[in-house]
Formats: structure tokens, sequence, C-alpha cells
């Protein structure tokens, strides 16, 4: 094979990555005319991808004396890593193999929306497809209407849904780490002394096997039971809690009472939002606060008398309940191209109720608040069926004024892309979003002429 | 469609692909130019392979697996060029055909090329096989390796060039030897 030296000089370069523009144009015009240059490529692009096996299958004497100690140590270390690890990855399923030293945990089977991965060393990939293999990493769901759902080599699957957060990895236990947002998971059964561990901001579970469906916020945390049995640690007090079939707990950050799993009533067609407190997206005031930063403005404007001002505050604010206030939609990236950014509502729907939400023909959905410009509003609604095989965002758009209060027939929500509505499936998820700022939302409710 | 997969095609996936990984890495390296490509690519193609194995005729031969496998390979490297498109040293369409046919032929051999490479490490200087193990096992790049061990980064690239041609005419020293029954 005689090949003229600047030729191997191109390929040298290539392999390295190190060709200027020209050199690579040099280089393509030279390969397609040289059958022994292409074949020199090819053979130095297959040597250096055996490369690592080939050093891994057997460290000669001469590196062990010329390495150090220390490098040494580390060169076995790694090595004895990458073996255990290949073979806990040939025991759990080949497909879940990467020819790199990152074991694989699971595969997403199905992505919808705008997902985003982050992977071992950061690593981001904003366009995640489906059938990825997924090392140790976080996972998100970045706006209302997108979900994820991934196969684990055990059989398990763990679908995440709306804006959510999870990190995955596994040491031998699968960890889960459910930041916020909504997760739905069936786990086979898991080896004896290792089960799934899952971690949410109020909540740890220990799962052996079951079927559950679980919300978290950054305050509270509801898992539902629909199978099998979770073990429970509510974190504020450490205290424990067996959850099983057909039952369901909520975790808050206070630990006024002892927490108690509550057995699964029939599905209710009504709910009345606690802004704060269901919130997943969206800047919470408080009325308290609201009137505050009111009066003061009315004080500095010289429309109020100062030493009124207390007055005036608490009349106003005997008007109220405890628990109103206004919560302001907030930007969010949707990671769409077409609508890079919205301000966003959304608040988990059953976090109180022990018995699912189902919408049916005669429920309505209604909506007050402002907005500081009259501006069309999507309204929307994230529901499943009762065994979770559909699922989807149900929405709607909607024009709105300054002040509104506006009800809508749920038959009006489509499935977005495919028309298909929300009307005999149970609710977990409200949403509402718009382009511009200046949406607040003081009161959502499911209300239906049935009940 | 795919098919639905058995645990018996799982062990026959995991017999067939743990035999033919190398070959099928060597060929996704044939194509791109960087390692991240190559892992990206392998991992793609891994699971497509798995999820479309159901389809697969498993009655011939374990080498019908290997043609199959590089036929998915080539298509998820088409698809992760398209992904980069704006890459630089991205081979235009001709070449990028030409490369794909004879890796194919090539990479037939991966295992052999393997093994003689095996033999052929030990034959490098100790300051070489250095150099090899903190450039390919490592993963790091030849710039940090020049910088950790103080020396200019031109001139490492020579060293790796040098001892890259070394082993590639051991390895073919070996394979035709092999061959021809000398070995």
């Amino acid at each position: 094979m005689m090949i003229p030296q600047r030729d191997i000089d191109l390929i040298d370069g290539y392999c390295s990555g190190s060709l200027t523009d020209d050199d690579f144009s040099e280089l393509e015009s030279r390969l397609r005319e040289s059958h022994e240059l292409r074949q020199l490529l090819i053979e130095y692009r297959s040597i250096e991808s055996a490369m690592p096996s080939a050093l891994a299958s057997g460290t000669t004497e001469k590196t062990q004396a010329s390495a150090t100690k220390k490098s040494r140590v580390i060169r076995r270390l790694k090595i004895a890593l990458l073996t255990t690890a290949a073979g806990l990855l040939l025991l759990s399923g080949l497909y879940f193999l990467r020819p790199s030293s990152e074991p694989q945990i699971a595969i997403a089977r199905s992505l919808t929306g705008s997902v985003r991965w982050t992977g071992p060393g950061g690593q981001v990939v904003d366009d995640v497809q489906a059938g990825r293999a997924l090392t140790g990493g976080t996972i998100e769901c970045l706006a209302v209407d997108s979900s994820a759902d991934l196969d684990f080599p055990d059989g398990s699957t763990v679908s995440i849904s709306g804006v959510s957060v999870l990190t995955i990895s596994d040491d031998g236990h699968k960890k889960l780490h459910l930041r916020e947002g909504n997760l739905s998971a069936t786990v086979s059964p898991q080896p004896e002394g290792k089960p799934l561990r899952m971690l949410t901001p109020t909540a740890e579970l220990e799962v052996l096997g079951t079927q559950f469906d679980v919300t978290a916020a950054e305050t509270q945390t509801k898992i539902t039971v629909n199978e099998g049995l979770v073990r429970v640690k509510r974190l504020t007090d450490g205290k424990f809690t067996d959850v099983k079939a057909e039952h369901s707990l909520v975790a808050t950050i206070e630990a006024r009472e002892p927490p108690v799993a509550i057995a699964m009533r029939e599905p209710v067609s009504v709910w009345k939002a606690n802004l704060g407190q269901d919130k997943t997206a969206g800047d919470w005031l408080p009325i308290a606060h609201a009137l505050r930063i009111e009066i003061g403005l009315e004080v500095r404007a010289g429309e109020l008398d100062a030493d009124r001002a207390k007055e005036v505050y608490f009349k106003r604010l005997e008007k109220f309940e405890d628990d109103d206030g206004f919560l302001k939609a907030m930007p969010r990236r949707t990671g769409r191209k077409e609508q890079p950014l919205v301000y966003l509502i959304s608040l988990n729907i059953p976090q109180r109720q022990a018995g699912p939400i189902l919408l049916s023909d005669s429920s309505r959905l209604r909506v007050i608040g402002r907005s500081k410009v009259p501006q069309e509003v999507t309204f929307g609604i994230a529901a499943h069926n009762q065994d979770r095989t559909i699922k989807g965002r149900y929405g709607v758009a909607r024009q709105v004024d300054p002040t509104f209060d506006i009800e809508i027939p749920i038959a009006d929500l489509r499935e977005h892309g495919r028309q298909t509505s929300a009307v005999g499936l149970e609710a977990f998820v409200f949403y509402c979003f718009v382009d511009k700022p200046g949406l607040e939302v003081t009161h959502v409710e499911l209300v239906s002429s049935e009940e | 469609m795919e098919a639905e997969q058995s645990p018996t095609d799982h062990e026959a996936f995991l017999r067939l692909f743990t035999r033919f990984e190398g070959n099928l890495r060597a060929f996704v390296a044939s194509l791109l130019p960087t390692r991240e490509g190559v892992d990206d690519v392998m991992q793609e193609s891994s699971v497509v392979l798995w999820r479309k194995f159901a389809n697969f005729d498993q009655a011939g031969a374990d080498s019908d697996f290997l043609g199959w496998a590089f036929m998915i390979a080539r298509y998820e490297v088409l698809k992760y060029r398209r992904r980069r498109a704006t890459d630089r040293l991205q081979f235009s369409e001709d070449v990028f055909k030409l490369l794909a046919s004879e890796a194919e032929r090539t990479c037939t051999t991966q295992i052999e090329r393997q093994l003689a490479l095996h033999e052929c490490l030990k034959e490098l200087e100790s300051k070489q096989l250095a150099i090899v193990k903190a450039v390919y096992e490592d993963g790091s790049r030849i710039k940090d390796v020049a910088e950790q061990i103080g020396r200019s980064p031109t001139g490492l690239y020579k060293s790796v060039a040098r001892i890259r041609e070394r082993l590639a005419n051991c390895v073919r020293t070996r394979l035709t030897a092999s061959a021809e029954g000398l070995s």
C-alpha cells in the first residue's frame, strides 16, 4: 500500500480532529480518488475503536512498570468498575448497553412535548428522542403538555407528565427523585432488601413492587397506591405510614397531624383549588400580602390617609377567606420554537381529595382572575383514564377581559393535535397560560350540574 | 410494525450483540469523526436493533445479524449526520457512501483485528503505551494529555500518529499472516 505522506498526514489530522477546513476538503477529494486511502482511514478508525477493549483486556507489565502507583490504582479501579458495570448490564438486559463506561438505567419509550435530559457530567440534550437509552441523570418535562415514559430493564415503567423533574439513578437500588410534578409508576418486584426508593421534597417512598401515582410539589406530596404497598416516610418528622392498595396519603411539609392513609372514595366531579397549596407553576401571593401592597400604594399615592391604613386593611381583609390570594402566571420556557416562552399557572388537582376527579359531560371549569391586557388565554386540564393507558392534555383558548369570571364546559376542551375530548377521564392537573405577562388567577373550580 | 419480544429473543439478542458489538463500533467509527458521535450512534443503534429484533430472521447464520446490524447502524449514522449537518469534518454524501460500503467489508474481521491489536500493544515501548492509555483508555483529549505531561499538543499529535501507524502496520501484518496460515 503506497500512500503519499501528505495523504497519511491528512488522515492523521482527521483522526485527531485537527484538520483545517481546507485540509478537510483536500482529504475528501483524495478519498474520492483513492481506495487505498479509504482503506487506511477505515483501518485507523477500526483500530482506534478497538483500543479501549484491547487495553482493558490485558494491562501489560511494561505499563505497570512505568506508571505511578497512584495511576495504577486508578486504572485498575476503572477497569474493575467497567467490568462490574458490564456484568450488571449483561445480566439486566443488553439492550440497555451502551459501549461507554456509564451503565444504562432506563430507556425513554415515548416522549411528547418538550422534554430535556441532563446526563452524566451535565450533558444537556434538549431534543430527546424516543428510544434513547438513559444513564443516571435528570429528565424534565418542560411544558404542561409534555410527558415521558421510561422503561427499566426489569420491566418496571415510570411516566412523568406536566411540568415535572425526575432524577434517576441505580446503584443496585433504583432511586427516583421527583423534585416536582406528576409521576405514575408500575414497579416490578424488586430484589429482596433492595426496594426502589423515591424521594420528593416532603416524602420518601420505599417500593417493593406495586402500581402507584405521586404528585409532588414544594410543600406536599400525594401518594396514591393502586396495587401493592408503599411505605412512606414524611420527611418533616420522619414518621412512617404504610399505604396499601386503593389508599392515598398526603405528606405535607407541616406536620400538624399524624400522617394517615385514606381509602380512595368514589370519583367526584367537583373540585375547588387551594391555589397556595396546589400550585406547581406560578407565583403565589396570599391575600394579606396583596392587601398590604395595595394599601401601601394607595397611601403613597395620597389616596388614603396613613392613620387609617391599618383600619382599612382589616376591613378589607374580612371579606376574604384565609386561603384567598393571587396566583400570578410566571414565565416558563417551553422548548418549542414557535412559542419559546409562556406565562404559566398550573395546579395539581387531586391534592386533598381521596377520590379521583371525574370529568363528565356536565362538568365546567370556572376560573376567576384578571389580566393586565385583554388577551387570549389557554385553559386546560391534564387527565387520564382509570388504568392510565390513555392520558393527555386537553385545552381550549378563550379571550379574557382585564377582569374575568369564565366558565368552560369540559366538553369544549380538546387534546392538542388530536381533538379528542376529556369527558370520562380523571383530571390531575389544571393549567392556563398566555403569551404576555400580567395574568393572575384568584379562583379555580370544577363545577358540575350533577352535584 | 414491530413484533412482540420474548425472553428467548432477549437471550439471542444478547448473544449476537455481544459477539458483534466491536464490529459495529468499528463500522460506525469509520464513518464519524468524533468519539461522542460514535457513542451516540451506537447507543441509538443498539436500541433500534433490540426493538426490531423480533422481526429479524434468527434461523439464518450469525453473520446475517452483522449485515442487518450494519444496515441499521448505517441508517442511524445518516440520522446523526442530518442532526449535526453543520458540524465540521462531515464527509459529503458520495464519500460517505464509498466509506460505508468499504467499511462493512473491513469491519467484518474486527474481532481478529482486536486480537491482533492486543498483541501489537505488547510490542510498544513503555512511553508509547503510556500515551496510548492516556489518550484511548481514559478518553482524554490529546490537548489535555499534552498539558498534563508537559508536552506541546502538536508534538503529542505527531507521537500519537506515529504510534497509530506502527500499530496499524503490526495489525495488518498479523492479519495477513493469520490469513495465510502463518500464525
